[in-house]
């Protein structure tokens, strides 16, 4: 990093032949032939040898991004290269987005981490370039006899590298899937970048490492069942303090006629917690018959983030439990990929689930149509129906403290469609409500900028940038209506906008909606409220 | 004309010339983005860059008020204190506004150029001072945040480090190690004895 000389004229013409201070990449030259590099700050730290191991991945080593030698088996081009094949066999997607875009440039400006690093192969298209450029060379007759024009290019070390930069600056968000005219997924290419980097050790220890507690104990955490129990019970000891309702949830309990299944984040990490708190609250308002797990006791599925056998591994808990309770149908907290994986890939790679039954609402007889496959409903709707039937007493003047917007979580948005929902229960549950801009909501969603396993401390620089745009609309919602708490209904969210409001705007907290209708509940014999669920004093309280 | 006028009258040129220099700091297919995207939402470093340079060169004109200047330079700063900047990278735009306004001083008569221009130079040196405290401000937020992460226990929704199961393990084989390096020492000192 060297030292800047405040000429100003010269300034505007330097740095645009030196190179990209983010990546390396000089802008005077074609794509193809600009370096990327590795510096600390932006990369994410290489998976640990240990956990290679232990999900038997290949090529398991001690290596680092920085160095020349990146420890790659003596055939690595050709494992890269028949993976591709395989891949393109097998996924009919895949094929279809490595040949049918015509580089229209509409999905260009629409990555959060373009737009908060102009960095242009930050662009959805140029990264999906960097994959397809492949695929050219090897895969197709034009590219296979004319190479570099026609838009083909050798596979090199440099490409690879490239790779690894760019599939983990990519969120997986989807956001330009939806400006795209062939509705390509990106997502899906960066998908297959990573799964492909996989077959040659190339992986990122916070997505693994964790892959490997869920696949272990059940959950990101490794939480054993005593400490899942141990914990959700100090939630209630701090409900029965606040409410002065004592609850007593079941776990393991066979017979049970709903399964539960959320992050174990909001059982373990602020400010999921809470959120965890008004599902205690919400469910025993209900009277629900429910049970929580510890053996599927994670929501997330951080094999969406590493491969698609991965993801089915983990994924598979879910119904291996509920057949082994003989619970009826499945309730979901709130979490963001989880109902990607869910909602797009379960009933195909676990499914049928022929033992359980269409979801049917206890308390209002509502039939979940949405979920008739996965056998599978999300809190949201199912609260937003309760809501609906006017099965809840609530007051939602114990949110009045709160001056509440909505971030539509990526996936719950763009992948299932849930979009009415939660503002149905954010408008009964609080008083006061603001939308952000319509560009940065419902289906144009902005990603928090740190989802699918990047939310890890190594490149907080780079995750306040790739957030930016949310941050901006929310900036914007907090001086025109004094809004102090951003709801969501994504346990990686609740984490990582907290970071970034810390970052861009102080003032603002988070909270999972349901932490709102817990406040909001007046529970059957409950005492004064005098705080919310965070101890924190209500509106006309303590001020 | 003087040249309090010629601030004012050259107020556009100066500006754009002040947004290049900065812009001119991105990749070169990002800058027409970042330079015509009207839309603040769907372009908010651009704009958060034009309108930030723009009410400081408000501010540095209406006089150097120290607090319309640190709100304008708040929301820039929290962009170059993330950008992967030396500082000196990160602030030299401040520097910047002095080589604006003179490219734009070319072929103008300004009559008081000379007695004027001292004052000028000391609104933006200023500028600079307080831009340093601002920008390790930002530095040092970012650095609560991570630390604020860490405390939350946010960290370990994904790190496996702290696995309380691997910890216990840990933990059992710790004792496992003493146990037996104390059996071992127990039994050097029994032979010992014999």
């Amino acid at each position: 990093m060297t030292m800047a000389v405040p000429k100003a004229d010269k300034l505007g013409v330097s740095v645009t032949r030196e190179p990209s201070l983010m990546t390396g990449a000089v802008p005077s030259k074609s794509w193809m032939d600009t370096p990327v590099e590795f510096k600390p700050g932006n990369f994410c730290y290489p998976a640990k040898k240990s956990i290679v191991e232990y999900h038997k991945f290949p090529n398991p080593r001690d290596w680092e991004p920085v160095a020349d030698d990146w420890k790659l088996p003596a055939n690595w081009k050709d494992i890269i290269l028949q993976g591709i094949k395989e891949r393109l066999d097998k996924f009919r997607s895949f094929k279809i987005f490595m040949d049918c875009c015509v580089r229209c440039g509409a999905c260009a400006d629409k990555c959060h981490f373009f737009l908060g690093t102009g960095d242009p192969k930050n662009m959805p298209v140029m990264r999906a370039e960097l994959l397809r450029s492949i695929y050219r060379n090897n895969f197709t007759t034009a590219g296979k006899i004319l190479g570099k024009l026609a838009g083909g290019r050798e596979m090199t070390f440099g490409v690879l590298k490239e790779w690894f930069m760019y599939f983990y600056q990519c969120t997986e968000c989807r956001r330009c899937s939806v400006f795209c005219p062939y509705g390509i997924d990106t997502a899906e290419i960066t998908m297959m970048g990573r799964e492909l980097l996989h077959l040659v050790g190339v992986n990122i220890n916070w997505i693994l490492e964790p892959a490997a507690n869920s696949n272990r104990t059940g959950n990101h955490m490794g939480l054993q069942p005593h400490t899942i129990k141990d914990n959700i019970g100090y939630l209630c000891d701090d409900i029965e303090e606040i409410t002065g309702v004592k609850i007593t949830p079941t776990f393991n309990r066979k017979g049970a006629e709903i399964l539960f299944i959320t992050p174990s984040a909001d059982i373990f990490a602020e400010p999921g917690i809470y959120t965890a708190m008004g599902y205690l609250l919400l469910f025993e308002h209900l009277g629900l018959d429910y049970t929580w797990s510890t053996y599927a006791s994670e929501g997330g599925n951080f094999g969406l983030f590493t491969n698609n056998e991965m993801m089915k591994k983990l994924n598979g808990k879910m119904y291996a439990e509920a057949k082994r309770l003989g619970v009826k149908w499945i309730l979901g907290g709130e979490c963001g990929h989880m109902w990607r994986v869910i909602h797009q890939y379960m009933d195909t790679m676990n499914g049928p689930a022929d033992f359980l039954e269409q979801p049917t609402s206890p308390i209002t007889g509502t039939r979940f149509e949405n979920a008739a496959s996965t056998k599978m409903v999300h809190i949201s709707e199912f609260t937003a129906d309760l809501i609906k039937h006017k099965k809840l007493k609530l007051d939602p003047s114990r949110n009045n403290h709160r001056i509440v917007t909505f971030h539509d979580s990526c996936n719950p948005a763009r992948a299932m469609g849930l979009i009415e929902e939660p503002r149905e229960v954010i408008k009964a549950a609080a008083n006061n409500f603001f939308e952000m801009p319509a560009n940065t909501i419902r289906e144009q969603t902005f990603c928090c900028g740190s989802g699918t396993g990047l939310n890890t401390d190594e490149i907080m620089e780079l995750r306040m940038r790739a957030g930016l745009p949310r941050a901006n609309a929310v900036q914007y919602v907090h001086d025109k209506h004094k809004v102090n708490t951003l709801a969501c209904v994504c346990a990686i969210d609740r984490a990582t906008l907290t970071s970034l409001m810390n970052y861009w705007v102080p003032g603002v907290e988070v909270c999972g909606v349901s932490e709102l209708v817990g406040n909001a509940l007046v529970m059957d014999g409950e005492k004064e409220r005098e705080t919310g669920l965070r101890f924190e004093p209500l509106a006309g309280e303590g001020e | 004309m003087k040249f309090a006028d010629f601030l004012v009258e050259k107020e556009g040129g100066i500006l754009e010339a002040w947004v290049d220099q900065v812009l001119g700091q991105y990749s070169a297919a990002a800058v027409p983005f970042f330079k015509n995207g009207k839309d603040r939402f769907a372009n908010p470093l651009g704009h958060t860059l034009r309108q930030g340079l723009g009410d400081l060169f408000t501010a540095v004109h209406a006089g150097g008020d120290v607090q319309a200047m640190t709100v304008a330079l708040e929301r820039i700063l929290l962009l170059r204190a993330v950008e992967e900047l030396a500082p000196s990278q990160a602030l030299a735009f401040v520097f910047g506004l002095k080589q604006a306004v003179q490219a734009q001083l070319k072929g103008v008569e300004v009559v008081d150029l000379v007695t004027a221009w001292p004052g000028f130079e000391q609104h933006v040196e200023s500028l600079a001072l307080l831009a340093f405290d601002l920008y390790m401000a930002c530095r040092e937020r970012l650095y609560q945040t991570r630390i604020n992460e860490l405390k939350s226990g946010r960290y370990i929704l994904s790190d496996g480090a702290v696995c309380p199961s691997a910890l216990m393990r840990k933990e059992m084989r710790k004792e496992q190690e003493t146990a037996m390096a104390l059996q071992t020492m127990s039994n050097s000192c029994t032979q010992e004895a014999r």
